[in-house]
């Protein structure tokens, strides 16, 4: 079995350089075919506005934009290879360390978030399953489609303008106060406190999806032969949903909660641009917006590892707790 | 745990983020909050004229502008100007330091000089243009330096504000690629600390600055992207001052400890109507574009009131203002004019005609402006009851090139509070049609061209003032671009800071957004009561 398992993950890891490599020149493409005057981009309108025209020609020359496409292509791509993953227009340094000083802040805000949302999800799902039918269940159906409806950027203004703006409960934005750092007790309060409001917005768009997928993954469990079975025997129903359906439902939810990894980059775009949390959605809406080539395809780069190895970890995962998956 | 229990634990914590002290400011401290957060720290990388960087308090230039705007001694201790205006000299204050320890020197102010004419790191400092009139920098000795000009440009002593380089840090290095532009050093009043991408630019006043020392020791900007965020952040203490819509206006107004200032700008707006688009050749038909355009129902309704109707490229701040350009909204008087050009509403679809073509036309707004949408959704309406169609289409920055800007009709927005040369020499002279973003309406008028040299050359104010004003009356006449409004700034800060200047600002990011050019241009002398 074990061996089994590191010569699948090994295959698994082998896949990856193919796979990027693809992703690579699909993104690389994807950016050069937009029709966005990248020499703009770099130094500004303001600036463009004052240079004369040779100048312009001298910072396309600089910017190497005066290459064919696919020497460019593979320019970017050996530099990739060598870890320097270019410069980027907007902020006027290297990609690698922009995207890196901003990962923390997405990752605990994001994991936050979606700690809170599965754990919500499955409560519900199972307060849905254990009184199928009433009306707290198809209350709770109708509440999500409220949810999976409403856009997050509304939910996070309403929230913002209702709990910090008018009942002063929690900070409005920022991952800690406006002040000099203080002590670690009353630093690390802080920062939760700012923490609140953001993580439960991530949490409460993400809540719809996930809830959706517990409730009908134990609804089809509920039908399963060893329910009947359990049922037959005479078992409790809350230990039939608890220690049997729940325990079986929840394995492909950790593939689910694998697949949605992107959602870790691009989910938390309009909640950070809100709350002025300095992570990596704020970083890549900012970089769009104002059409970093370098900073996108690196920051499109960095999320393809990400969901890559998210995959293969929630496989791995799943093949670990699951003793009936077999691996070849 | 008991059910009580839960209750108990529940309502402690919700107390606990309650009652927790919230972060008040200190006093030593001003801390800002933007929307926007700059790219790097290079004090050249927007510079222009007598243009400057704001939150960039870590440079210092030769001179430096006042709240009249007018150019005082900075790092200068006094400069003379030759007859001809081609030679400036410039005496250094002695004993100035760079904040690394090292003796500042006319070194120094050679080799910024020399970086910004030699157009050889356009992508760093793309200033070049501004400074290609310079024929000569030399030392005359470690205090004195000389410039030798190829034209005696009057307007040009407003170049000398120019950021001065560290030539012993910058000298070897690619400026293109250094990373002093993200941790500067000067010689201005403050020190630069620590930048937290995303989240905070923090400074401390320089203990070496030459000049009136800061009142406070750490000056912090925080960047948030969201105005509710940044008002409430106001409102808690947590910052002392903050940019917002004019129309947030009523929000704040009663707040308490919350002062309120609109500071005027002379940024306009108005409708770029290229000269070589059909049927914009034709001058009445912009003449009744900008008399069919209700002005002060957009300055009303878009800006809260504050600003003013623009007429010309001049706001009635400047010296060389010419108040009676002003003409009053007349929709009768556009469609008179419409008339004498020609058009007709043959088919009766509310649509004026001319030689088969209806006067419809597509205006772009760059999308990330709210004000430009909002101008450009009034001119719709206005105009729709004059018998021209518009339709306002929205488009990022990206997509706006050079080449749209100048061939398609758009809500343009410039202007310049400093030497009426600076912009209007750019925009209205026959040469820079077809140069980058200037000219856009492609606008040549040899009388234009004649009025704008002679003012540029001759150091005789009055009739700069006079040669000024005669563009005004031309420009208000031809309307080459349809001028609307000139917008105010409006800031909501703490009421226990003092030292608070309003002067007339730059063209800058708009009323909602902006870092510089700003109410904070001379944060160095706020002070926390």
């Amino acid at each position: 079995m074990d061996q089994n398992l590191a010569a699948y993950v090994l295959r698994r890891v082998l896949q990856i350089p193919p796979l990027l490599l693809g992703i690579s020149v699909l993104t690389f493409l994807i950016f050069y075919l937009s029709p966005v005057d990248p020499v703009i981009a770099y130094l500004g309108l303001v600036t463009v506005q004052k240079m004369p025209v040779e100048d312009v020609a001298k910072v396309e020359k600089q910017l190497g934009l005066d290459q064919p496409a696919i020497i460019r292509y593979l320019a970017w791509l050996e530099r990739i290879l060598h870890g320097d993953w270019g410069f980027s227009y907007i902020k006027k340094r290297p990609v690698l360390d922009v995207i890196l000083e901003r990962f923390p802040a997405t990752m605990l805000l994001t994991m936050t978030g979606y700690g809170l949302s599965a754990l919500l999800a499955i409560l519900l799902a199972l307060a849905c399953a254990l009184r199928a039918g009433s009306r707290l269940d198809a209350y709770l159906n109708g509440m999500n489609y409220i949810l999976y409806s409403t856009p997050t950027f509304l939910v996070a203004l309403l929230a913002m303008l209702l709990f910090s703006v008018w009942l002063g409960w929690l900070p409005s934005s920022r991952m800690v106060s406006v002040a000099e750092p203080a002590a670690f007790w009353p630093n690390t309060w802080d920062r939760i406190r700012h923490l609140i409001l953001p993580a439960c917005i991530l949490a409460v768009s993400h809540l719809a999806v996930f809830f959706t997928y517990i409730r009908s993954s134990l609804q089809e469990s509920m039908r399963e032969d060893y329910i009947l079975t359990a049922r037959a025997k005479g078992l409790d129903e809350r230990r039939i949903i608890l220690r049997h359906a729940l325990r079986n439902s929840l394995l492909p939810f950790i593939t689910q909660m694998g697949l949605t990894i992107p959602l870790l980059i691009s989910g938390s775009v309009v909640v950070e641009s809100i709350f002025a949390w300095p992570g990596i959605g704020r970083l890549a809406y900012d970089a769009a917006l104002r059409a970093d080539y370098m900073l996108l395809m690196g920051l499109t780069l960095f999320a393809s590892l990400l969901v890559i190895s998210g995959n293969l970890l929630a496989d791995v995962a799943y093949a670990l707790a699951d003793p009936r998956v077999k691996l070849g | 745990m008991s059910r009580p229990l839960w209750t108990l634990a529940a309502l402690a914590c919700i107390l606990m983020l309650a009652v927790l002290p919230m972060a008040c400011a200190e006093e030593k401290t001003m801390n800002i909050a933007l929307g926007s957060e700059p790219d790097d720290l290079n004090p050249l990388s927007n510079t222009g004229h007598a243009d400057f960087y704001d939150l960039i308090k870590v440079f210092s230039g030769l001179l430096k502008s006042d709240e009249k705007l007018e150019m005082v001694p900075d790092l200068a201790s006094s400069w003379e100007v030759s007859p001809d205006a081609k030679t400036y000299t410039f005496h250094l204050k002695k004993g100035i330091k760079w904040q690394d320890g090292q003796d500042f020197s006319a070194e120094d102010v050679k080799f910024t000089y020399d970086l910004l004419r030699g157009g050889k790191w356009t992508s760093v400092l793309p200033v070049s243009i501004d400074y290609a009139d310079i024929a000569d920098v030399s030392t005359i000795d470690p205090s004195t330096v000389k410039f030798t000009l190829k034209d005696g440009i009057v307007p040009f002593q407003e170049r000398f504000c120019a950021a001065i380089l560290p030539k012993h840090l910058l000298v070897s290095q690619d400026l293109s690629k250094t990373d002093f532009w993200q941790k500067p050093i000067g010689t201005g009043s403050f020190v630069f600390k620590d930048w937290k991408r995303g989240e905070e630019l923090v400074f401390t006043a320089n203990p070496t600055y030459y000049g009136d020392a800061p009142k406070f020791d750490v000056l912090r900007y925080v960047f948030v992207p969201e105005e509710a965020a940044r008002i409430s952040l106001l409102e808690n203490g947590e910052v002392d001052a903050i940019k917002i819509d004019p129309r947030s206006m009523p929000t704040l107004e009663n707040a308490k400890g919350i002062k309120l200032y609109s500071m005027p700008s002379a940024n306009w707006y108005a409708l770029n109507l290229p000269g070589k688009m059909w049927p914009f050749q034709d001058k009445n038909v912009r003449l009744a574009i900008a008399y069919a355009i209700n002005k002060q129902q957009i300055l009303d309704t878009i800006f809260n009131g504050q600003g003013e109707i623009a007429y010309g490229p001049l706001r009635s701040e400047d010296w060389a203002y010419n108040p009676d350009i002003a003409f009053s909204y007349d929709p009768e008087k556009a469609k008179r004019l419409l008339a004498e050009a020609g058009f007709k509403d043959t088919n009766g679809d509310g649509v004026l005609e001319k030689d088969g073509k209806d006067l419809a036309f597509e205006l772009i707004y760059p999308s990330s402006n709210a004000e430009r949408k909002d101008i450009a959704i009034a001119a719709k309406t206005d105009l729709e009851k004059v018998g021209i169609k518009i339709e306002p289409v929205g488009k990022s920055w990206d997509e706006i090139s050079q080449e749209l800007y100048r061939s398609a009709p758009i809500v343009a927005a410039f202007g310049s509070p400093f030497d009426p040369d600076d912009n209007n020499y750019q925009l209205w002279d026959t040469k820079f049609i077809g140069q980058g973003w200037w000219n856009p309406a492609s606008y040549s008028n040899p009388k234009v061209d004649a009025i704008l040299n002679s003012a540029r050359t001759t150091s005789d104010k009055q009739q700069r003032k006079e040669d000024y004003q005669e563009l005004q009356t031309i420009l208000a006449n031809d309307q080459p671009l349809a001028f609307i409004v000139f917008c105010n700034y409006v800031y909501a800060v703490s009421d226990k800071i003092a030292g608070i200047e309003l002067r007339n600002a730059p063209h800058g990011q708009g009323t909602n957004g902006g870092i510089n050019g700003e109410i904070w241009w001379n944060v160095e002398q706020w002070q926390k009561q």
